[in-house]
């Protein structure tokens, strides 16, 4: 069983209408499933898919109509299954009139972490997302990118085994988002899992081992990032040079056809210069299963 | 049950806020006020400025109580702090509660330092004036008036949690603990009118009464007139009939709005 298992999701949202008058029902999720082992999980889909939602009833926050989320095996309204779980909110915001050493003092609180530990586990956590030096001060003082590296933080001190992550690279720059995907690697590589989403596919693309697509509630696509790769290549691009000359030249080969014009070439003199796979981004993918849906709908 | 941390988290924000030191400059531009009136208005001087500068920490009291209460709870909702706080092993009750807590040590603060404020003040300014004043029964009749107007602030901020929850507007969730205040100082008076009015119908009169037990009573709270005339007594079962009233009505009001908390969609 997974770490955390999403069964059957269901939920509508209520909407008054103009002036009130009639409830307006929207249905958010359609019945999503899914698990997530120890791995990088990538939860991806355009705004207004249901990606938040889906995180919310994951920690409680919103009751689902129905289903069912487990996390370590228990229901995730037991209190006992956040000991071992790390979540960031998708812009998080904490009281600027602490300190950031404040605020984990106050989740070392939560954790009952001992003080004599705390110095220790501070300082590691505060290098580890490039923040030491600056956790007596007050977060009103921190940069939007601090706010969010610090809370990241925060979500390891209690060394969880699953951590959810709501667009966790959103108002960080390229270095802020190199950090977080290196401990989301590192974490991975202990073991634990991680599941995320992310509007960043890029990124998505180049972390998760697994990927599950949400457009307009319902899980569209789910499956590892290999295989998505595999089923929706093309072909390949061939950049090739012909002995004695230094003009390129560029031949393309369906996924069946590789081999045979790589021979072809070669008897007919070319230096195989480059192969690369011509497939469709995750973006493109994405992108196609929300026109998909728009014709569909 | 954990609310520890959430106390020791709305404590230390609120302590950092600007309302708290704000107020507490405010309190002594009033005690200025309150010396200006009494010289401008006849009578007893020394009185005048007290019952001035006693009315004034009532309500300043009474209205950082609704302030810190409401706008910290809100804006942990509105901001989605409470996202933060939710997702680590504790109950939405340890949150509720912690919040409670983490008010009522603010307000004990505030008017702990009002009340230092304000006594200063008030020996001043009778030390100033011609006039007999026995010193230790006027601070120990302030202090016994500080007790109540802490109740009081733990007493409203207990409403304030209960609207911030309830209400999805800060602003009506502020003019309705303000009203519920205003209204529970007036109804004592009220209702004494209207009992004992030969004018009123006697359907009146118990709607009248039954508003009168249902809303709460923060007219036991005011016993300024107690700290100012000294020939008035007040019985020491008066003091614990007010705080069982207030820990009972307080229990209560937490208790509603944990399970309205438990029950609303973050």
């Amino acid at each position: 069983m997974g770490v955390l298992v999403v069964k059957n999701l269901k939920k509508t949202f209520k909407k008054n209408s103009l002036l009130g008058l009639k409830k307006e029902k929207k249905k958010v999720l359609k019945g999503i499933s899914f698990e997530v082992f120890e791995e990088i999980f990538g939860f991806i889909g355009p705004n207004g898919a249901g990606k938040t939602t889906t995180i919310k009833i994951i920690m409680d926050f919103v009751k689902a109509d129905s289903g069912e989320v487990l996390i370590f095996g228990k229901r995730n309204s037991a209190i006992s299954v956040k000991r071992n779980l790390g979540f960031l909110p998708e812009r998080p915001y904490i009281y600027g009139s602490i300190t950031g050493k404040e605020y984990l003092d106050f989740c070392a609180d939560v954790y009952g972490i001992p003080y004599y530990e705390r110095r220790k586990k501070f300082a590691e956590l505060l290098e580890l997302v490039n923040l030491t030096g600056v956790e007596e001060q007050p977060i009103s003082s921190y940069s939007k990118g601090m706010v969010q590296r610090l809370l990241f933080a925060s979500t390891l001190l209690n060394d969880p085994d699953l951590l959810i992550l709501d667009e966790p690279m959103s108002g960080l720059d390229p270095v802020g988002r190199n950090m977080i995907a290196s401990v989301m690697k590192m974490l991975k590589e202990k073991g634990k899992a991680v599941f995320y989403s992310s509007h960043i596919i890029q990124d998505v693309e180049r972390l998760s081992d697994r990927v599950a697509i949400i457009v307009d509630g319902e899980i569209k696509l789910l499956d590892s990032v290999a295989n998505i790769v595999q089923e929706f290549l093309r072909g390949y691009v061939i950049t090739v040079r012909k002995r004695g000359s230094s003009s390129l030249e560029v031949f393309k080969a369906g996924v069946d056809e590789l081999w045979q014009l790589l021979e072809r070439l070669r008897s007919e003199g070319y230096e195989i210069i480059s192969v690369e796979p011509d497939r469709l981004s995750l973006e493109e993918i994405l992108v196609s299963y929300i026109h998909e849906n728009r014709r569909a709908g | 049950m954990n609310p520890f941390p959430v106390a020791k988290i709305t404590f230390r924000e609120l302590l950092k806020e600007k309302s708290f030191l704000g107020l507490l400059i405010l309190q002594v531009f009033l005690l200025f006020v309150s010396k200006v009136i009494s010289n401008v208005v006849a009578g007893d001087t020394v009185k005048v400025a007290m019952d001035f500068a006693l009315s004034f920490f009532f309500f300043t009291v009474a209205l950082y109580a609704v302030f810190v209460s409401v706008g910290s709870t809100f804006r942990d909702l509105s901001e989605k702090v409470v996202y933060l706080i939710l997702s680590k092993p504790l109950k939405r009750s340890d949150y509720v509660l912690g919040k409670f807590l983490g008010c009522t040590v603010a307000v004990a603060l505030f008017t702990f330092l009002s009340f230092f404020i304000v006594t200063s003040g008030i020996l001043i300014i009778s030390s100033t004036a011609n006039l007999y004043i026995p010193h230790v029964v006027v601070v120990e009749r302030i202090f016994l008036l500080s007790l109540l107007v802490f109740l009081m602030g733990v007493f409203l901020s207990a409403f304030g949690i209960l609207f911030a929850v309830l209400f999805t507007s800060q602003v009506l969730a502020l003019i309705s603990a303000i009203f519920l205040f205003l209204a529970g100082l007036e109804l004592s008076p009220v209702k004494e009118l209207v009992v004992s009015s030969k004018y009123v119908s006697p359907v009146n009169k118990l709607i009248v009464q039954i508003a009168y037990y249902l809303f709460p009573n923060f007219s036991l709270f005011d016993i300024k007139d107690y700290a100012v005339h000294l020939s008035i007594k007040v019985s020491p079962l008066f003091f614990a009939l007010v705080f069982i009233y207030s820990l009972i009505y307080t229990s209560a009001v937490l208790f509603v709005a944990t399970y309205l908390f438990d029950r609303r969609e973050l």
